[in-house]
């Protein structure tokens, strides 16, 4: 219960950072506000917290995805936003339970490994499948929920800024580790003796 | 290059005779986009791809091309013929991103193997993951070279017809294959 309290005040406090970061940056100009869905970190976050947490993340990371709107630039959404977030939830769920049943690779890495391919198969592959199936399902709930036409433009848009926004976050993520790691900011046991 | 050659050969043919055979289904319903719910010739593509490789590329472009020409010829969209590369490229990609990541790479899959989910975890992932890629991007390059509007619920449409037909097809295959094999029509090759 202990840890579980931990994770999500962690994963909550976390994703509304970059969430409040990607917002502020995205809606400074109104009328290009759609050029920051190309890089949209918040996806970063499912991924890699679903990745790290399981199942435990999810109550945060759905608390983070309706807070953050409410909070911060409600205006800017559609009706039944929650809704979508549950479909960009499960699109991440869906990927890693897919991957896990694939036995793709086994997930028992850390951000303080060095990078490279092998180690990273498997958040990869997580955030290919994730962003495709979101940018279709979540796309599709929002237009049906609000009888509006969502063109393919917005669904290709949503698929690159998953991919390159989960990139970022992942990456950023991984230059600050290894820099805790390297400045020994943090007693930190390595997998790689 | 006889490989090949039997290979284009086959491929074309099979490719050909599925697409017109679920294209002269779909021509006679009123509603021809419900056929677009079962897309026989995705199977094809993930199938031959997958046991043939490169060598059946040439011969699944053509197959299409042709298919859509005799069919569809006068549909008023310039860049139609452009779908088919994407949707294979949709294939290529998803056997190479599957191939490069290892997954239940299993060299010896044959389609006269039990039928059971882990021998057919690679093909129902190329499946899965070449619907999702296809129906993005064939989509895309539509809209944006013939200057059309497609939106979501035929995104979603391409997807699961592309799934639902990739299957159809495959069971299609493997109830066809046992039945030779049953009656001994490959004693010789043995």
């Amino acid at each position: 219960m202990k840890y579980f309290i931990q994770v999500t005040l962690s994963v909550y406090v976390a994703s509304m950072l970059v969430y409040t970061l990607w917002s502020y940056i995205t809606f400074q100009t109104l009328d290009q506000g759609w050029v920051g869905s190309l890089v949209y970190l918040p996806h970063g976050c499912r991924v890699l917290f679903y990745c790290f947490f399981g199942f435990r993340a999810l109550p945060a990371l759905y608390l983070a995805e309706i807070t953050g709107p409410a909070l911060v630039w409600e205006d800017q959404y559609l009706s039944y936003w929650g809704f979508a977030s549950i479909c960009s939830l499960l699109s991440v769920v869906i990927a890693v339970e897919v991957l896990k049943w694939s036995s793709v690779s086994t997930f028992t890495y850390s951000l303080l490994k060095k990078i490279n391919f092998a180690n990273y198969k498997f958040l990869i592959f997580v955030i290919i499948i994730s962003a495709l199936i979101n940018s279709i399902f979540t796309n599709l709930i929002i237009g049906a929920l609000n009888d509006i036409d969502i063109n393919i433009i917005v669904v290709t848009r949503f698929f690159i800024g998953d991919m390159f926004g989960s990139v970022v976050f992942i990456t950023w993520l991984m230059i600050m580790f290894n820099m805790i790691r390297d400045r020994r900011l943090y007693p930190i046991q390595d997998d790689n003796p | 290059m006889k490989n090949l050659f039997q290979i284009s050969i086959s491929v074309f043919i099979i490719t050909l005779l599925v697409c017109s055979f679920w294209a002269s289904i779909i021509q006679g319903s009123h509603t021809t986009w419900t056929g677009s719910f079962a897309y026989l010739p995705h199977g094809c593509k993930v199938i031959f791809f997958c046991f043939f490789g490169y060598r059946a590329l040439p011969a699944l472009l053509s197959a299409e091309l042709t298919c859509h020409y005799l069919e569809w010829h006068n549909n008023g969209l310039a860049f139609f013929y452009s779908a088919s590369f994407t949707s294979l490229a949709s294939v290529v990609i998803a056997v190479e991103i599957l191939k490069w990541s290892r997954v239940s790479l299993d060299n010896n899959i044959n389609l006269y193997s039990k039928l059971n989910l882990i021998n057919y975890k690679f093909i129902l992932l190329v499946i899965v993951l070449s619907a999702l890629f296809s129906s993005i991007f064939t989509n895309l390059t539509l809209a944006t070279f013939n200057d059309i509007a497609i939106n979501v619920p035929v995104i979603v449409r391409f997807f699961v017809g592309d799934i639902v037909g990739s299957l159809i097809f495959l069971f299609a295959l493997i109830v066809i294959l046992r039945v030779l094999l049953t009656q001994n029509y490959f004693e010789s090759l043995k």
